[in-house]
């Protein structure tokens, strides 16, 4: 009688079974092993980045103190905060000199300034003596031509005297008048001699 | 008659241990449970903690790198200081670091004196509380003591012709030492002579 072995069939599917669990449980351990080695260098690598820190800690302390006690340098904080302070005086000086010739250029050779009285803020407050009303009228009149506007303008006349100086008649008034500040800015002609 | 040898005996005799599929499971289990705890509440968070160190260590080594160029320059910097002095006198003469009217009486008397100007009044007002004299902050320690910019205010009444009043002004404009002239006023005097009034403001870095 044939016999039909129906073990055999069922041999490799459960040798696989059985095979397949022992072969996660290795795998598994594997991992687990690996997994406290990657902590352990975690836990080096950390201990190691601690003392570098520290270490990296000390020597900014170290070189902040140096700096600290450097010799010298007080002083050359001093110097830089004052070259500081004279690079913001020397952008705002002014060179009210520079005032008088350009005065001069739209004045008439009839016109006598008695006086001049500047404060540096753009306006101006001249004592003016003419010897007659032609020349108060052309003196006015220069201040509206435009090239002589630009830099003086907004004249204001108080009230006029007659008043007598060396024998002569003259027409006396204050004029109050704006400048244009830029004139106050070095231009290099201002070098002292 | 036949023995059984060591060998063979063991063989026959030792106990087969054989695992049953549960307890294979179990292991399975309990070994992903430990990875994943594992992981999960010591690895991970150490992990986090070497990436946190690592970032600080990063910025505390640059910034340690950054101190040290800065100490390197710090000492170029008081070693070009050392080798300037030409150019320390011209900043002194210009912005001084006292304000003694003394010094700044001696300089309009030698500017109107180089312009033949004559000298009339001559004030000078510099902040109440400066000491002229025996400041010891300053003495201790010159460049230590805390400083600021201080002003004096000059007014002078000075007397000469046209040219001799614009020299004056242009020597006092284009001196080393920053005066500034906040009002001028000119009038005209005896013997054709003007009287200048001025007022200026100096500065000093004390």
């Amino acid at each position: 009688m044939a016999q039909i072995n129906l073990l055999k069939q069922q041999d490799s599917t459960s040798n696989f079974g059985q095979f397949l669990p022992g072969l996660f449980v290795k795998v598994l351990t594997v991992a687990v092993i690996c997994l406290f080695a990657y902590y352990g260098w975690l836990f080096l690598k950390a201990k190691k980045l601690v003392n570098n820190i520290s270490a990296a800690e000390k020597t900014i302390s170290d070189s902040k103190t140096q700096a600290a006690t450097m010799p010298g340098r007080d002083e050359l904080l001093t110097r830089q905060a004052q070259l500081k302070e004279l690079s913001g005086l020397i952008s705002k000086h002014t060179y009210m000199s520079q005032l008088i010739p350009a005065l001069a250029k739209v004045t008439l050779k009839t016109a006598i300034y008695t006086s001049l009285k500047s404060a540096g803020d753009g306006n101006m407050t001249l004592s003016v003596a003419l010897p007659d009303m032609n020349e108060l009228d052309k003196f006015l009149q220069v201040f509206d031509r435009p090239e002589f506007s630009k830099n003086f303008n907004n004249l204001r006349i108080g009230s006029i005297h007659k008043v007598q100086s060396n024998g002569r008649l003259y027409y006396k008034f204050d004029v109050i008048m704006t400048y244009n500040t830029s004139l106050l800015n070095y231009n290099g002609s201002a070098i002292s001699k | 008659m036949e023995f059984q040898t060591s060998k063979s005996f063991f063989k026959s005799t030792a106990p087969v241990i054989k695992k049953s599929p549960r307890t294979s499971l179990m292991e399975i289990i309990l070994l992903v449970v430990v990875i994943v705890l594992f992981y999960w509440f010591i690895a991970k968070p150490k992990q986090a903690e070497v990436a946190s160190l690592d970032s600080k260590y990063s910025e505390v080594k640059a910034e340690a790198e950054s101190v040290k160029n800065q100490v390197e320059q710090l000492k170029g910097l008081v070693q070009q200081l050392k080798s300037h002095s030409k150019d320390i006198m011209l900043l002194d003469e210009a912005l001084p670091l006292d304000g003694k009217i003394t010094r700044l009486n001696l300089l309009m008397n030698s500017l109107a004196a180089s312009s033949g100007v004559t000298l009339g009044d001559l004030s000078l007002s510099s902040r109440g509380d400066y000491i002229s004299a025996g400041n010891t902050a300053i003495i201790n320690n010159p460049f230590a003591a805390k400083r600021s910019l201080q002003k004096t205010t000059v007014n002078l009444n000075l007397f000469g012709n046209f040219s001799q009043i614009q020299g004056f002004l242009r020597k006092l404009e284009n001196n080393g030492r920053i005066l500034n002239l906040t009002s001028v006023e000119i009038e005209g005097s005896q013997d054709d002579k003007l009287n200048l009034r001025l007022s200026l403001e100096t500065y000093y870095y004390e």
